[in-house]
């Protein structure tokens, strides 16, 4: 009888040592900077080779619907161009002068990274978030592009996140919504001439907006007013889109302003990004 | 066994492409290489050792390709197929006890996940993601299983294979 029920109680304790070993694995391998081994490397980029074959029909298809769409709009389109040619060579002749004084006042300030000193790489988002809670997007550029770790990525309406994981043919985009990534970032919102420095806090799933915190209260911040990175940190470069603000309240002790900013980004259907890498001599 | 392999290739293959095409915040969120685990489990026979060594197979790949989480799906599948064998010893193999397996799994799936990332501080405790996680997977997930049973099903008949029903 005794025996037994000293037999019960190991098996106890080895089940709990087995669910505390398994949740520190599970702790180890759910973080964001773990490195792939050269065998999980090998198999991801096998599948997503896979992948991307299977959706060049996929894409075709896709894109033929989406150019009948476009064709009714297409003579307004044109139009709308047709003007913009019109300015085009006055806005490359302030462009060519701007980036020469912007040369010598990043010189002056000591600057290292803004967007200018970026090459931008295309990718197609191979698959989205399968796995629900980790809010990452699989890209079909990898290391042989010249893909890194801890690299921006955006696409044509504002930040999407970082590069966190890469293997040679595909890479893994954790997405700004995503709380371990949002909540770190330095922006910065224009008020017409001038700059008001704040923290994103966090992302609002439910209500699809960001939060900025650390805006001193007498501040007057109007709506709509665009937010863009600040460029400090290494991550993000200065002056990517992050969205608009939509509304300000402030904390409980009436202390701080707390903004609500819309994404510029649809998060939920991401089909094409672009990954920001440094220029060589900036490496 | 070939039908079984190309129910699992499929399956899993599927899960991407449809993350593809449909928004993420949508009510069809794919689980199809998890669903795969119900359909397959009545062509192993008494090989069951067999069917969860497939299990943990797959779970490891989806860990690999998908979520970057080695070892994590694999255990959890592993889990899921064990409780799959379990059920199936209660239950015979149809339309309907597909789909209320199919509703068993997905909701069990989603809440082991939930629990082991909150309980390993990745995931903020949040009651309301956990239910949205599992409502926006039923609808998919279940027509999915009951499509792939009645294909698997007449497969099977008209080549005469195998299975426990």
């Amino acid at each position: 009888m005794t025996n037994k029920k000293l037999e019960k109680k190991y098996i106890i304790l080895i089940i709990l040592l087995g669910i505390a070993i398994f949740l520190g694995v599970v702790t180890k391998i759910v973080t964001d900077n773990r490195k792939l081994n050269p065998l999980e490397q090998g198999i991801k980029d096998i599948v997503v080779s896979l992948n991307k074959v299977i959706n060049v029909p996929i894409n075709y298809v896709k894109d033929k619907i989406n150019e009948s769409n476009e064709k009714d709009d297409l003579y307004h389109k044109y139009k709308k161009i047709e003007q913009q040619v019109d300015d085009y060579y006055n806005q490359l002749a302030k462009i060519n002068e701007l980036e020469s004084e912007n040369k010598e006042l990043k010189k002056l300030l000591d600057i290292d990274y803004t967007l200018a000193d970026y090459t931008y790489l295309n990718a197609l988002v191979i698959n989205r978030n399968i796995g629900y809670w980790y809010n990452t997007i699989t890209i079909d550029k990898g290391r042989n592009s010249g893909v890194t770790e801890n690299i921006a990525v955006i696409n044509g309406d504002g930040l999407i996140g970082k590069v966190i994981k890469t293997t040679n043919f595909s890479s893994t985009i954790k997405l700004l919504t995503s709380d371990e990534l949002n909540s770190k970032i330095s922006v910065k919102i224009k008020i017409e001439e001038k700059n008001i420095y704040g923290l994103l806090t966090g992302y609002k799933k439910d209500e699809k907006c960001f939060i900025i915190e650390g805006i001193s209260e007498n501040i007057d911040i109007p709506s709509g007013a665009l937010v863009t990175t600040t460029g400090m940190g290494d991550v993000f470069p200065s002056g990517i889109i992050i969205g608009k603000v939509r509304s300000v309240g402030t904390d409980n002790f009436d202390l701080a302003k707390i903004v609500e900013v819309e994404s510029s980004v649809d998060f939920n259907n991401l089909n094409f990004v672009t990954i920001l890498k440094r220029k060589a001599n900036q490496e | 066994m070939k039908l079984v392999t190309l129910t699992v290739i499929i399956s899993f293959l599927l899960d991407s492409i449809i993350s593809y095409l449909i928004p993420t915040n949508s009510l069809l969120l794919p689980l199809c290489s998890l669903i795969s685990l119900i359909i397959i489990y009545p062509f192993f026979h008494k090989e069951t050792n067999n069917y969860l060594i497939w299990s943990f197979g797959l779970g490891l790949l989806y860990d690999i390709v998908y979520t970057d989480t080695i070892f994590l799906n694999a255990v959890l599948f592993l889990m899921i197929a064990y409780m799959i064998k379990m059920i199936y010893q209660y239950l015979s193999n149809n339309v309907l006890n597909v789909t209320i397996i199919s509703f068993i799994v997905v909701v069990l799936y989603r809440s082991m996940v939930y629990l082991l990332l909150i309980s390993v501080g990745y995931l903020n405790n949040d009651f309301n993601t956990l239910v949205t996680s599992i409502y926006s997977s039923l609808l998919l997930n279940i027509v999915y299983g009951i499509i792939l049973y009645l294909i698997t099903n007449y497969l099977s008949y008209k080549y005469k294979i195998d299975k426990v029903d």
